[in-house]
C-alpha cells in the first residue's frame, strides 16, 4: 500500500518535471521546482516507511529546510538581480 | 487502536497522493504563473500535510511520529512564505511575461 502511494508520488514528480523543462518563463520553472521539492520530500518520507529506514525522516526534514532557503534565495535573486542587497 | 489508526492513515495517505497529483495537473494545465503558483502551493501543501499526518501511525514509534509532525508544521510555515516570495518577485520584476490569451479571456 505504501508502495502504491510511493509510485503515485514518483509519477506526479515526473509529470511536474515536464513543466520544469518546458516552462515558458523562468518563473514557471521556479514554481514547478518548488512543487518538485515538496514532492521529493514526500517521496523520501514514503521511502523511509517502505524500506523501514528511520534516518530518511531526518534527511526529509533537512531537505525541506534546505529547499525553503533555496526558494527564498532564488526569489530574491530574481527580484533584485543580485543577492547582496 | 493501532489497526484503526493505520486504516485512517492509509486513507489519509491516498487522499494526499490524490491532492498532490491534482496540484501537478494544475501546474501543467493553468495558463499563467500566478494561477500555477495558486494550484501548486495550496493543493500541494494540503496533500503533503495529509501524507505526513497519515504516515504517523506507520513511523514505528513516538520519535518518528514527532519528526513527521515537525515536517508538517514546517511545511505549514514555509510553503506560503516561499510562494509569496516568488509571487512578489514576479509582480515587481514583471517576470510573468505570459498573460492569459485574449481568446481565453473572452471565455472567462
Amino acid at each position: 500500500m505504501i508502495l502504491a502511494a510511493l509510485w503515485g508520488m514518483v509519477i506526479s514528480g515526473l509529470l511536474g518535471f515536464v513543466r520544469v523543462v518546458t516552462g515558458p518563463s523562468p518563473a514557471d520553472r521556479l514554481v514547478a521546482a518548488d512543487a518538485l521539492s515538496v514532492i521529493f520530500t514526500m517521496v523520501l518520507v514514503l521511502l523511509s516507511l517502505y524500506i523501514e529506514t528511520p534516518f530518511l525522516l531526518d534527511v526529509a526534514l533537512a531537505f525541506s529546510m534546505l529547499s525553503f532557503a533555496d526558494m527564498l534565495l532564488m526569489a530574491k535573486y530574481f527580484e533584485h538581480g543580485e543577492l547582496h542587497k | 487502536m493501532t489497526p484503526l489508526l493505520r486504516f485512517l492513515g492509509g486513507i489519509s495517505i491516498f487522499a494526499g497522493v490524490f491532492f498532490s497529483f491534482a496540484a501537478v495537473v494544475a501546474i501543467l494545465r493553468f495558463p499563467d504563473v500566478y494561477t500555477r503558483l495558486h494550484g501548486g502551493t495550496k493543493a500541494l501543501s494540503g496533500g503533503a500535510i495529509l501524507i505526513l499526518l497519515g504516515a504517523m501511525p506507520y513511523a514505528g514509534g513516538i520519535a518518528g511520529a514527532l519528526k513527521l509532525f515537525l515536517i508538517a508544521v514546517f511545511f505549514l510555515v514555509s510553503n506560503p512564505m516561499a510562494s509569496h516570495a516568488i509571487a512578489r518577485a514576479c509582480h515587481r520584476r514583471a517576470l510573468a511575461n505570459r498573460p492569459i490569451d485574449e481568446k481565453r479571456r473572452g471565455d472567462v
